[in-house]
């Protein structure tokens, strides 16, 4: 695989998708009682970071 | 030039610098000490990380003291209003306004600015071309933003109906494909698809958002402690229990009302001293000396003989009680 070709916003994105599904997944199982305190500022720090890095892509 | 004297122009200082020369730009622009700004920025994370935002804008928006053009300029103009959208937004989250727009409201502004900066992207590359072109593009924008936003309704109806590990898991499988696609240099607009995913399923998470119960309206009134039932629900709609025949016994005595989207309203004996323990995900609660509408509600009161423990995803609670009933 070319390094070139890599896409790191997609990466980021995926990483961020896979962080907030597991704290989603956390909370469907009951273990943990996200609320929108809480889950707002995670969902705008996962899209400042892909934002970023897409700026800095 | 004296060095002492405060530049005319606020850039980001070269020399005096800990992390990218704001605070150094800061200080010697208005003449005082850059410690002075750092302990600003430092002291703002307490109160709400305002400070923070206001150093990561500055930091994008001012030059450098050594001719260095600022951070901002030379990116696209998508991703420059990208950015200071995302500052605003951050922005206003942190002075904690009053109100909605912690709650859904973020949501929608995040999701709307991703939307639109995508629209404008895609958009821009085709405005110098045929316009029969662009307006079957932007038709077809239309239509995809119909089917995401209907796929959006379908995937929270799904983790409202009991799906949500499903889709939590799908979530996170769709993350790894993005990596993967990453990865391979696949288009970005895969993260669209996984934001239709994700975002019905954090609403409907951060709501406690439980549709299970049938749709319609309800209406209950017990007469004895034998008939009430374990849980009232309803998924969507109107549910009124009406507790003022009710004979309570002695002790305490408690009645679970669960509401998806719709009104929940219980009416309780003038005599009886009621408490409410309850949640909503977003809405309001009407109930004697109080009111409260946004998100995240929560009541919680000293139990008493009678126990409201109600729980509504989105909705209206209206409790009709004599709070002298437990003087």
């Amino acid at each position: 695989m070319r390094r070139g070709r890599v896409d790191r916003t997609l990466v980021v994105a995926g990483l961020a998708t896979i962080a907030l599904g597991a704290l989603l997944l956390l909370d469907r199982l009951g273990s943990i009682d996200l609320r929108f305190d809480y889950l707002a500022p995670a969902i705008l720090a996962a899209i400042g970071i892909v934002l970023i890095s897409a700026g800095l892509s | 030039m004296d060095t002492d004297a405060p530049a005319r122009k606020l850039t980001r200082s070269t020399t005096d610098k800990h992390v990218w020369g704001v605070a150094g730009g800061l200080g010697r622009y208005f003449g005082v000490d850059a410690m002075l700004f750092r302990v600003a920025f430092g002291v703002s994370v307490v109160f709400g990380g305002i400070g923070i935002v206001a150093y990561l804008a500055l930091a994008a928006f001012l030059a450098s003291d050594n001719g260095k053009q600022a951070w901002i300029e030379d990116k696209p103009r998508a991703a420059s209003a990208a950015v200071i959208i995302g500052l605003a937004v951050a922005g206003i989250a942190a002075l904690s306004p009053p109100g909605f727009i912690l709650g859904p409201g973020v949501f929608a502004i995040a999701v709307f600015t991703l939307l639109g900066v995508a629209a404008y992207r895609a958009i821009s590359q085709e405005v110098r071309q045929d316009p029969a072109r662009l307006v079957a593009k932007v038709t077809l924008m239309l239509i995809a933003l119909a089917a995401a936003m209907a796929a959006a309704v379908a995937v929270g109806f799904a983790v409202a109906l009991g799906g949500g590990v499903a889709v939590a898991i799908v979530a996170m499988v769709a993350g790894l494909g993005l990596i993967t696609a990453g990865l391979l240099g696949g288009p970005r607009w895969l993260i669209l698809p996984v934001l239709v995913l994700v975002v019905p399923l954090a609403v409907v998470s951060a709501a406690d958002l439980d549709l299970e119960g049938g749709v319609g309206e309800e209406r209950y009134a017990p007469q004895t402690v034998d008939q009430i039932r374990p849980e009232y629900r309803v998924g969507v709609g109107e549910m009124v229990v009406d507790l003022r025949d009710l004979e309570l016994p002695a002790g305490r005595t408690q009645v679970n009302v669960r509401v998806g989207i719709g009104e929940a309203r219980v009416l309780v004996p003038d005599d009886v001293c009621t408490s409410i323990d309850g949640d909503i995900g977003v809405g309001a609660a009407d109930i004697p000396n109080r009111e409260d509408e946004g998100p995240d509600i929560a009541i919680r009161e000293q139990p008493r003989q009678l126990v409201i423990n109600a729980h509504l995803g989105i909705g209206h609670l209206q409790v009709d009680r004599n709070r002298a009933a437990c003087a």
